[in-house]
């Protein structure tokens, strides 16, 4: 590893005890990765009156309404929260009982928290002169009122919070609860992301031009920009257990470049990954697979290729799966951990969904058909605004 | 492992309460109604509140420290963000339906983190969080689990805008931000710290409400209220002294913290 990265400390692997995904592939696990598999993409007319065109990855309808309990912390984006929340909730149960609630932590990503019901209802207040009577800032829209209805229904209550570092948020979250469990403060940590469609989050990606009219195609030399999904996703980590996957490092690094912009020298992403292969003393030989950021830009791909590239000098899988997920933003990084682990437990890698024809300039191997091979370890990239970088290794356990 | 940090720099601003010892006397400075402008000079222009907010108490708190921006690892909470950019972006909407690219990128929760790291050139890792009350707990839990794990020192950071009245009616609250230098309990880091340790921050846990003293009644209502008690004590800590101050605000299960003399 270069001199140049920082010394990150040698952090033990963590078992992956549990993992659930709900986004436009599927409502359950089991069909969202089934979707993976098969190559499917689940993109698809916007849901949202917008004036302009651009397909969106949407959770399919319908998406249950919260529990009478919860009424009043009423979003979309808590009822995805908490919809999501369904398969995983017997093991969190469990972990629980094994550890004490408060021995347990939840870290969740999100970017919008509940801002598709505060645009409801500003445009209320534009019509009708005030807010609407059951509009309430701080259970609605708050970060914390997502993490707020997730405890209630999980009974955590060790240290809670929501991470929102944009597009990386909820891989930051997996960062923060290894460091939770290395230092003992907790013994194990649902962490996860959660985000939804918003007309904001459409119009201001539509503003800086990245949003592409038609279906993604990262990788490929006919992209035209990114489109955006919603989603929720969780992964349970444990101090302890025999799980056939591991968290096994994590590598942060910051740009210093740009707000929206990656740094095209690719230095602050291949910081992140050198970073996550040196905590757990992983050769890039020893990497089978890249799920790879990729949105769809350009710029992202050169930056994203290059840092790939400069570490790897060798041509490994890397792929993204936003063309079949859309950029989940603070559910992101959760939701492709989940398709890493998947890549590891079941042996293959994904298609790089609207990736052919593959823009060759960029010097990666882009699988653009399914590879069923064995994968040692597996590294998954999250990069967003304020060139924040994440970078996550799971590997099978030792 | 025990999370134990030392206080290397403390910076705060509130309306009429320009730093830390502004606020320990008791008594607005006149006129202190604004983040201070020399703070801003490497940050974009038309910044937001937070954004100057929170580049005022880091620089305040990296300069006691005697460690530059570039180099410090970096925690922002904040309750709500840039909320004030969000309702700006909302009236945008309300027109013709398009949004300023420029205000889009700066809504981000990590705003103010990116937008110090690019102003400094700090390469290291920078993260944003939010926990309503307990956003200011949450911020010293991670820095101190960060400084346990070894490593150069953090800006601890929280920060939050007054509610707008037209999303949030009838709740007057006031902008508070509040930044702390904290490095390793045994030294090590940049090394780069000039000035001795205020104080040693330690055993950082939930109690029940009573348990927590040193913690007198606030008229400030900000989701980063509870820093100005730990703010206070920082300050007016005597030699050999400790105590145990809490760090959020008074419900069933509260956090607090011990602070000691260095």
């Amino acid at each position: 590893m270069s001199a140049a990265f920082p010394a990150y400390p040698a952090y033990p692997a963590y078992p992956i005890s549990a993992y659930a995904a709900m986004n436009a592939l599927g409502t359950t696990t089991r069909d969202v990765i089934a979707s993976l598999h098969a190559g499917r993409s689940g993109l698809g007319a916007c849901p949202l009156e917008l004036p302009f065109e651009t397909p969106t990855g949407a959770v399919p309808e319908p998406l249950p309404a919260l529990p009478p309990s919860l009424s009043t912390w009423d979003s979309r984006t808590a009822r995805l929260a908490v919809a999501g929340l369904d398969e995983i909730l017997p093991a969190v149960r469990r972990a629980i009982a094994r550890h004490g609630a408060d021995r347990v932590a939840m870290i969740v990503g999100t970017t919008t928290a509940g801002l598709g019901r505060t645009e409801d209802a500003y445009h209320e207040r534009r019509r009708t002169g005030s807010m609407p009577p059951d509009y309430e800032l701080h259970r609605q829209h708050s970060f914390g009122a997502v993490m707020e209805a997730l405890r209630r229904v999980t009974g955590i209550d060790g240290p809670c919070f929501a991470v929102s570092t944009a597009c990386s948020a909820s891989a930051k979250a997996v960062g923060h609860a290894q460091r939770l469990l290395a230092t003992g403060a907790i013994d194990a940590a649902l962490v996860g992301g959660v985000d939804a469609l918003s007309q904001t989050t459409l119009r201001g990606f539509h503003s800086l031009q990245i949003l592409s009219p038609v279906f993604c195609r990262p990788f490929s030399r006919e992209r035209r920009g990114i489109n955006i999904g919603e989603g929720a996703a969780y992964l349970l980590l444990e101090r302890q257990g025999d799980a056939a996957v591991h968290l096994r490092g994590v590598g942060e690094s910051s740009d210093a470049h740009h707000m929206s912009a990656p740094d095209p020298t690719g230095e602050g992403a291949r910081a992140a990954m050198a970073g996550a292969l040196a905590q757990a003393g992983v050769s890039p030989d020893d990497v089978d697979y890249i799920n790879a950021h990729s949105p769809g830009t350009r710029l992202n791909d050169l930056s994203e290729g290059l840092a790939v590239s400069s570490l790897f000098g060798r041509p490994v899988p890397v792929a993204s799966t936003k063309g079949c997920t859309g950029h989940l933003l603070g559910a992101g990084g959760a939701t492709e951990a989940i398709f890493s682990i998947v890549a590891v437990e079941q042996g293959w890698i994904p298609r790089s969904v609207g990736a052919d024809p593959v823009d060759t300039d960029l010097g990666l191997h882009v699988p653009t058909a399914r590879m069923d091979t064995p994968c040692r370890n597996v590294l998954s990239n999250s990069f967003a605004f304020g060139g924040n970088n994440v970078s996550l290794l799971f590997g099978r356990a030792h | 492992m025990s999370l134990r940090a030392r206080v290397l720099g403390v910076g705060l601003w509130m309306p009429g309460f320009p730093n830390p010892a502004s606020w320990v006397t008791g008594g607005p400075v006149a006129g202190a109604d604004a983040p201070n402008a020399a703070a801003q000079a490497k940050m974009r222009r038309r910044s937001s509140l937070m954004v100057n907010m929170v580049t005022d108490v880091a620089a305040q708190a990296s300069e006691q420290a005697g460690i530059p921006l570039s180099r410090l690892r970096v925690v922002v909470g904040s309750a709500f963000g840039e909320l004030t950019t969000l309702v700006e972006m909302l009236e945008e909407r309300e027109g013709d339906g398009l949004l300023s690219p420029l205000r889009f990128q700066n809504s981000v929760h990590n705003s103010a983190a990116g937008q110090l790291s690019i102003a400094h050139k700090n390469k290291s890792p920078a993260t944003s969080l939010a926990a309503g009350n307990d956003t200011v707990a949450m911020v010293l839990l991670e820095a101190m689990t960060l400084l346990a794990l070894g490593g150069d020192e953090v800006l601890a950071i929280v920060a939050d805008e007054p509610l707008p009245g037209s999303i949030c009616p009838g709740h007057e609250t006031t902008p508070v931000a509040a930044a702390l230098v904290l490095g390793q309990d045994a030294g090590g880091g940049t090394g780069a710290a000039s000035a001795p340790p205020l104080a040693i921050l330690e055993d950082l846990r939930q109690v029940r409400a009573a348990a927590a003293s040193a913690d007198r009644p606030l008229e400030v209502d900000s989701p980063c209220r509870a820093i100005l008690p730990l703010i206070s004590t920082l300050s007016t800590l005597g030699l050999g002294r400790s105590g145990r101050v809490a760090v959020s605000p008074p419900e069933d299960l509260r956090w607090s913290i011990e602070v000691r003399t260095a």
